[in-house]
């Protein structure tokens, strides 16, 4: 392992204990960790009198809100890096990104849509829930359309994702301009991404969707390599090109889809991080899935964290930090690419 | 002298968006021997080769392959077999010539599996055989033209192929460089179908042509049978004269004036 790959490892438990150190209340990771941990061995005796009352409750800040909070925002990142450096791969293109398949739109769509139909019916339904019944509907459209093509052309997957999410964002503006204000703030804010509604049941659910896609993923890496010379030569190397196409994507929008139902719209992470991971530790392929896992992770848990801290009492959607981040780090890889 | 044949092709016809590409083509490609398909721009000749390693399905007709029909093997299969050696590919930044050359073992290997002791050696075999030793940790882009044609060769060996086909692989390379792979390619103790814009060079280097003009071959056979000026005239639809090499065995052509002065 390269001297980058070893600086990027570090990250991660610098991320993880910056996020769990700092929020919305001031709370010592350590004494709580003690407090948290004597208590349970004798919860009677406490021995270090009234203060561990307080520093209990900061075990179970700790435990309850931060912890599976960060675990969350470390598995979104992980996935989504990961599903952006797939695509990227796969399409042979460098700008391909998890969202240009219309997931997000899609999951949009679901929730806006899916909120006034089960309103209606009187049923209650969480938003994740419907969101990723969206997204999953609009990822089934662009396949259908792919498979009547055949997968013939990478470049059309891309483009029909593309007019997908066009129309989704489009019938979502119509809904929204319809609902009440209050109905439409709260979709809006989920759209811009939030990782306020993490919990240990998120957790539950993320973990063994992006480690199984991780796995697979790490399977399929010496065939992604391959993917990058032409048709006729993969074909050569006796890949089904289709196949893996078909495989990867399905693993994809399993990733993005469940991502984006617990935790709305975050772009560019997909986008941004796999070109830092090439760029520092160059086209290697464990490395490179380590990488974006532990950079993609790592990355939007010190988001999440900026998200929470940097205005009092209040936070910012986490969406629009990546995306103003991704738009300056474009601009600056632009200027890179040109000297 | 079916045995002697790798390839035996029957009524071949491709058509690619109704247009036809190749039509009714009967050829055989003999075993243990290089076989180099010439003729002008457009005539089919990246068709055929596609053709040759099952990529493009036949629209009509059969292609034999090692006494088998070609579409009946798996691609997997196939890969075991035959090896292609495209024209250039555009690769991402920062591959090096080791990445590219391991793509070879894909062949032989399931997802998941990982390299082992013997897949090192027949990587260090090939990247010797081609000269690349050296340059096994480079990044392709600082490669000169003929040492990336060298190293998609080297791809192609750690394929370790009964046949290998290769697409136009001295497009781009000066002199030197073309020489010096046309000498490599023709050392491999395989089948090697090559498709070759230089008429010359093909004929230097060759044992067998086949001449394809308008998804059509013209004619087919050993070089002597077949280089001749009827033959290449109506080929490229230009006045030619084939002359013995001034230096060595063999026939070189020049294209002429009509009044027959090169």
């Amino acid at each position: 392992m390269n001297r980058r790959a070893a600086l990027l490892l570090i990250f991660v438990p610098i991320s993880l204990w910056l996020g769990l150190s700092f929020g919305a209340s001031n709370v010592s990771v350590i004494e709580a960790l003690q407090c948290g941990l004597f208590a349970r061995v004798d919860p009677s005796s406490s021995a270090q009198g009234a203060n561990c009352v307080a520093h209990h409750l900061h075990w179970q800040i700790l435990v309850d809100v931060r912890l599976p909070r960060v675990l969350t925002a470390f598995l979104a990142g992980a996935g989504l890096a990961l599903s952006g450096h797939v695509l990227q791969r796969v399409s042979r293109n460098p700008l391909a990104d998890p969202y240009l398949f219309g997931i997000v739109a899609g999951a949009g769509l679901g929730a806006v849509v899916g909120q006034l139909v089960v309103t209606r019916l009187g049923l209650q339904l969480a938003m994740p829930l419907l969101a990723f019944i969206g997204a999953l509907t609009v990822t089934c459209a662009v396949f259908f359309v792919m498979c009547r093509q055949r997968w013939q052309q990478i470049e059309r997957i891309l483009l029909a994702g593309v007019a997908m999410s066009f129309l989704c964002t489009a019938m979502t503006s119509f809904v929204l301009y319809l609902q009440s204000p209050h109905a439409a703030n709260r979709v809006l804010f989920w759209l811009m991404g939030s990782l306020a509604a993490a919990d240990w049941a998120v957790v539950a659910l993320l973990l063994p969707i992006i480690v199984l896609g991780s796995v697979i993923i790490w399977g399929a890496s010496r065939v992604m390599d391959a993917i990058q010379l032409s048709d006729d030569a993969v074909h050569a190397l006796g890949i089904n090109l289709n196949h893996v196409r078909i495989v990867l994507m399905v693993v994809v929008s399993a990733m993005t889809a469940t991502v984006v139902a617990f935790c709305g719209g975050i772009g560019f992470v997909g986008l941004m991080i796999p070109h830092v991971v090439r760029f520092s530790m160059g086209n290697h392929r464990t490395l490179n899935i380590i990488g974006c896992i532990i950079g993609g992770g790592s990355f939007l848990v010190l988001v999440d964290l900026a998200a929470r801290v940097v205005l009092p009492n209040q936070e910012i959607p986490i969406g629009i930090i990546t995306a103003a981040i991704g738009s300056l780090f474009f601009l600056g890889l632009m200027q890179a690419k040109r000297t | 002298m079916a045995d002697s044949n790798l390839y035996s092709i029957k009524q071949l016809s491709w058509h690619a968006s109704s247009k036809a590409i190749l039509h009714n083509i009967d050829l055989t490609i003999p075993s243990a021997a290089m076989t180099g398909i010439i003729g002008p721009n457009g005539a089919g000749k990246t068709s055929l080769i596609r053709c040759l390693n099952g990529f493009y399905q036949p629209s009509a007709g059969t292609i034999n392959f090692n006494g088998g029909e070609l579409a009946q093997w798996t691609s997997q299969q196939l890969a075991q077999q035959i090896a292609l050696v495209s024209q250039q590919p555009s690769v991402d930044d920062g591959w090096t010539v080791l990445q590219l050359v391991a793509t070879g073992l894909l062949p032989y290997k399931r997802w998941f599996e990982g390299d082992s002791l013997g897949d090192v050696k027949v990587i260090d075999d090939a990247l010797q055989q081609v000269g690349l030793v050296n340059q096994r940790d480079q990044l392709l882009q600082t490669l000169s033209g003929g040492e990336l044609q060298r190293a998609l060769l080297a791809k192609a060996l750690v394929q370790q192929p009964h046949c290998m086909l290769l697409d136009e692989p001295t497009n781009h390379l000066d002199a030197r460089y073309q020489h010096q792979l046309m000498k490599l390619i023709r050392a491999l103790p395989m089948t090697v179908v090559a498709s070759i814009h230089d008429i010359n060079l093909a004929a230097q280097y060759c044992d067998y042509l086949i001449l394809l003009k308008q998804g059509q071959v013209i004619a087919q056979g050993a070089v002597a049978d077949v280089f001749t000026a009827d033959n290449l005239s109506l080929l490229f639809s230009v006045p030619v004269r084939v002359d013995p090499h001034p230096y060595r065995n063999g026939l070189w052509m020049n294209f002429i004036d009509e009044e027959g002065t090169p």
